[in-house]
C-alpha cells in the first residue's frame, strides 16, 4: 500500500550530535526494514515538536523537558545502541501513525 | 572497511583501560581529559561535559554499562575526536536501568560529514551485544583495536 505521506520523526538528546544521531541512524535502518517511508532529524529539547512531527524519540531524562509537542507521540529509549530495543519501542508508534495517516487524520 | 573513521580517531594515546574512578564525575573528567591531553578539546570542555550531566541527568548513559561523555561543539571542541576510558570498578551515573557504568567514551564533535561517519561507525560497533563487555575486559589498547577490526569485517 503506498503511503499517503511521509512519517516525520525527531530524535531529541541534549546536544543533538551524539546519542540522538546514533539512535536516528538505527531508526532509519528499522524503517527501511519495515518498508516505511520516514524523514528523521535530530534535535535538542528546545526544538522538540517544531515542524509537525509525528514521533519524538528521546531518553527518560528529557521526556518531561520537551514542553508542548503538539500531537507528536513520544517514544522513550533507555538503550540507544541496541537495534532490538529501539525497534521494539519505535515500531508500535510507527504503526499507529501509519494507521492515522491511512484514515486521513 | 566499515570502521575507518573510528579506527582513525581512536588511537592508543586516547585509550585508557581499567582506570580507577571515584564516581561518575571523576570518570567523565578522566575520559574527556584524554581528549584534552592530545589537544583535541580545550580544558573548558571537560567542565562542560560534567555540567551536561548535572543539568540534564544521566541521559548520556546509552546502554547497560556504557556512557558517552560529551558537551556542545562550542564548549571547546577543536576537532572531531573520541576517547575510551574503561573502569576497574564501575560507577553509578544515576540511570534507572543502565548503572553501573564501566565503559566511558568521550566525544568531541564538530558538525560535519566526518562527525556523522564517526557516529555511524561507533553505532555499528556498539550495536554488537558483546562489544561493551569485551571492552570492559580488554587489558591493552591492541585488544581494543582488534575489536574494532572485528566489528568492521563482519
Amino acid at each position: 500500500v503506498p503511503q499517503k505521506r511521509r512519517v516525520k520523526v525527531q530524535v531529541i538528546c541534549g546536544v543533538g550530535m551524539g546519542s540522538s544521531l546514533m539512535a536516528k541512524m538505527t531508526i532509519d535502518a528499522v524503517a527501511k526494514e519495515l518498508g516505511v517511508d520516514i524523514s528523521s532529524e535530530v534535535g535538542q529539547p528546545s526544538t522538540a515538536g517544531l515542524g509537525k512531527i509525528d514521533i519524538i524519540a528521546t531518553t527518560p531524562f528529557l521526556a518531561d523537558k520537551l514542553g508542548n509537542v503538539g500531537d507528536a507521540k513520544i517514544v522513550v529509549f533507555t538503550n540507544f545502541v541496541s537495534k532490538k530495543h529501539i525497534r521494539e519501542r519505535f515500531e508500535p508508534a510507527l504503526r499507529e501513525v501509519l494507521e492515522e495517516i491511512e484514515q486521513g487524520m | 572497511m566499515g570502521a575507518d573513521m573510528l579506527r582513525q580517531v581512536l588511537t592508543p594515546d586516547v585509550i585508557r583501560l581499567k582506570a580507577r574512578a571515584t564516581d561518575w564525575e571523576d570518570a567523565v573528567r578522566q575520559s574527556v581529559g584524554l581528549l584534552q591531553n592530545v589537544g583535541a578539546v580545550e580544558p573548558r570542555y571537560v567542565d562542560a561535559s560534567v555540567q551536561m550531566v548535572k543539568d540534564l541527568g544521566a541521559y548520556m548513559v546509552l546502554a547497560p554499562g556504557l556512557a558517552l561523555a560529551h558537551a556542545r561543539p562550542e564548549a571547546g571542541v577543536r576537532r572531531n575526536c573520541l576517547a575510551l576510558l574503561t573502569l576497574e570498578t564501575p560507577v553509578a551515573f544515576g540511570h534507572p536501568e543502565n548503572d553501573p557504568v564501566y565503559v566511558v567514551f568521550a566525544l568531541g564533535a564538530i558538525k560535519s560529514d566526518e562527525h556523522v561517519k564517526l557516529i555511524a561507525d561507533l553505532a555499528q560497533f556498539l550495536e554488537r551485544e558483546e562489544t561493551i563487555a569485551a571492552l570492559g575486559r580488554a587489558e591493552t589498547a591492541e585488544e581494543v583495536l582488534a575489536l574494532l577490526d572485528q566489528g568492521s569485517s563482519r
